[in-house]
């Protein structure tokens, strides 16, 4: 008897539409290209703060990032570092900036593109006490930073 | 003699090379991108300057804008002191003030900001966005802030 193979039929190589796909990467393109900030400042908000709404248009600068929440509780560079003492010594603030500060300006000395040594940037919560933001400000002019940048949320 | 024409099937784009590109470009997106769209106000210590020629014809324009719980009063002047209060709904007064008081003093520059203890941090913010120029316009208005240390009192 003679036996019937089954011969396989050479197929063509299967062709993938990919124009959805692509369809789906020029959205999500132009969707990252809108978002995109162009500041060397990468920000990650600590809890329980909303920050202020405003007009202003200027790029955020790489600098020390000083957070307070609406409890009033500080946070330097993401590390809590407590509440604002009402008085006597320097505060964990001021030591903490004093500390950073005696850090980029020994390593200024080995850069060629020196970083500016004298900015510090806060987040303060929007219901937030002038007396606080004040004090944060005086603690930090304690330490020898003299420029503030307030950091704010855009208004759409 | 016969003429054959051949069709010829369209050639296929190579996709292959753009669409590597357009994933690298869209994981550097992704690690880059800020979802937060933030901006930053700039201020500076308060600084104190002994006035040195106190015969000078014009009056330095000494701008303090003093912020408290209800209205915003703005201080010029040295010698001769002038003061106006904005309720803090006449945002638009404010700066058409303020536009005013540049046109006259061109060189000035800085503002003074004083607060009651007890303003919110976003109202102050709101004041600041009024005391400087619309942000669709191209002039500019007083951009130097210094924060006084003395606060408002009631």
């Amino acid at each position: 008897m003679k036996k019937r193979f089954n011969r396989k039929k050479k197929h063509d190589a299967v062709d993938v539409d990919i124009t959805s796909l692509l369809d789906i990467l020029t959205i999500l393109l132009v969707f990252l290209l809108q978002s995109y900030n162009a500041s060397d400042l990468k920000l990650d908000l600590i809890k329980d703060l909303e920050v202020a709404d405003s007009d202003a248009r200027e790029l955020t600068k790489f600098a020390p990032v000083v957070q307070v929440n609406k409890a009033g509780v500080i946070f330097f560079n993401n590390k809590e570092i407590g509440r604002s003492p009402a008085s006597g010594a320097d505060s964990a603030l001021t030591t903490a900036l004093k500390a950073q500060k005696a850090r980029d300006d020994e390593e200024n000395k080995l850069k060629t593109v020196k970083m500016n040594t004298e900015l510090v940037n806060f987040v303060f919560d929007r219901d937030m006490n002038y007396e606080i933001v004040q004090k944060v400000m005086n603690e930090s002019a304690l330490a020898g930073y003299s420029q503030f940048k307030f950091i704010v949320k855009g208004n759409q | 003699m016969k003429q054959k024409y051949q069709m010829k099937k369209p050639e296929k784009l190579n996709l292959v090379p753009i669409l590597d590109s357009v994933f690298i470009f869209i994981f550097f997106l992704l690690m880059s991108a800020q979802f937060v769209d933030v901006h930053e106000i700039g201020s500076s210590l308060p600084m104190e300057k002994e006035m040195t020629d106190t015969n000078e014809p014009k009056d330095p324009l000494n701008l303090i804008v003093e912020v408290s719980k209800d209205d915003v009063v703005v201080k010029t002047g040295v010698k001769v002191v002038q003061t106006r209060t904005f309720a803090s709904t006449q945002k638009e007064e404010l700066r058409t003030y303020l536009i005013d008081l540049k046109q006259k003093n061109q060189k000035e520059n800085t503002i003074i900001i004083k607060s009651h203890p007890k303003v919110p941090f976003q109202r102050l913010v709101a004041v600041i966005d009024n005391t400087q120029a619309a942000p669709e316009s191209k002039e500019k208005l007083f951009e130097q802030i210094v924060f006084d240390n003395k606060m408002v009192t009631e």
